[in-house]
């Protein structure tokens, strides 16, 4: 008797505040993209708090987009160029030049940017036309 | 009996920490912000008002995602501030000098967002800590220099919300979480919390840019 009282109040006392979350929340659920692990990548690189070599993280992001190939999840914005980032970091400009170039075809207010990193990419093999 | 005045405790103290959304400031006026239009945003680093060291560029790892979800492109926020470095302003406060011209030029950015951190961290007291993160941000028309865009957010955390009672149990909750909060920074995980309702408060946060809803590119 005195347990099932507990219970009916303890279920308004959760119901009540979900309601009132309900009314402030402002988003929908839905998200426009994936997100993986870049933000724990975000945090690791703009605070240097632990290192994660870059090889590392590269595998990191390529099984996340795997994952967000086969879920139908749309890869964010900056994603690309942060792996491009790390690809120059080792040594790969063919590939980082890859993914700079996709930014653009993704996201066309990219363009300008992207162009500033391409001009500093070293001397990316020229390719003939 | 007592769970249920327990429960009812953590309602009213519910209650009391939600009156904020119950009675929302005026809506803001986005006039400007709808003639602006703006489809990307850049976002500074923040400039520092507090002590902490490590805040600014934990802050600035949390804003990617929510501007993203509304719908903004966001330039990759390393990528902007190793560009900048290399360029030879080291100094958040100094990147907020730099001119929008400039800022544009190099990165096509339709908006700058120009946030302050005001506090960040936590405060230990015998049996206690209490976090606090505060922010202020700008969102100013790379273009023309308007500021389109204004908010300021503060929330505060404090780590004693449950314990069952009895001074062992508050010691041990006290130990246990100063454990947990230096291994994962929890002003960084309130950061994100902030983000929320310094960007999506209904009335106060950005509008959503272009991105928002279903016209988002699907590579």
């Amino acid at each position: 008797m005195a347990g099932r009282q507990v219970s009916l109040r303890s279920g308004w006392a959760i119901a009540v505040p979900v309601l009132l979350l309900c009314g402030c929340a402002a988003q929908p659920p839905k998200q426009l993209y994936g997100w993986g692990n870049y933000e724990e990548l975000l945090y690791v690189s703009t605070t240097k708090v632990d290192s994660v070599a870059p090889e590392k993280q590269i595998e990191t992001m390529k099984t996340d987009r795997a994952s967000f190939a086969s879920t139908g999840q749309r890869i964010p914005p900056g994603w690309r160029v942060h792996l491009a980032n790390l690809y120059t970091q080792t040594g790969h400009l063919e590939e980082a030049r890859v993914e700079l170039e996709a930014e653009k075809v993704a996201f066309p207010e990219s363009a300008v940017f992207c162009d500033t990193l391409l001009s500093h990419l070293g001397r990316p093999q020229q390719v003939t036309p | 009996m007592n769970l249920s005045k327990k429960a009812w405790l953590g309602l009213a103290c519910l209650s009391v920490s939600l009156t904020g959304c119950v009675t929302p400031p005026p809506p803001k006026d986005y006039a400007a912000f709808r003639a602006s239009a703006p489809r990307s945003i850049l976002v500074l680093p923040p400039k520092n008002e507090t002590v902490s060291v490590e805040g600014p560029y934990s802050y600035l790892s949390t804003v990617s995602r929510p501007l993203s979800e509304l719908g903004y492109y966001v330039f990759p926020v390393h990528e902007v501030d190793e560009l900048l470095k290399a360029n030879g302003v080291m100094d958040p406060a100094e990147m907020h000098q730099i001119p929008l011209a400039k800022l544009r030029e190099v990165t096509g950015a339709d908006a700058v967002l120009y946030p302050t951190l005001k506090e960040y961290g936590s405060k230990y007291v015998v049996l206690d800590s209490v976090t606090t993160v505060s922010v202020a941000a700008t969102l100013v028309d790379a273009r023309n220099g308007e500021v389109i865009w204004t908010n300021a957010a503060r929330l505060q955390l404090s780590s004693n919300g449950n314990n069952q009672g009895g001074l062992l149990a508050q010691m041990v909750g006290a130990l246990v979480s100063q454990i947990i909060n230096s291994k994962s920074d929890p002003a960084h995980r309130i950061s994100q919390q902030v983000d929320v309702v310094l960007f999506e408060t209904p009335g106060q946060g950005l509008l959503p840019g272009p991105y928002f809803g279903a016209s988002a590119p699907l590579r």
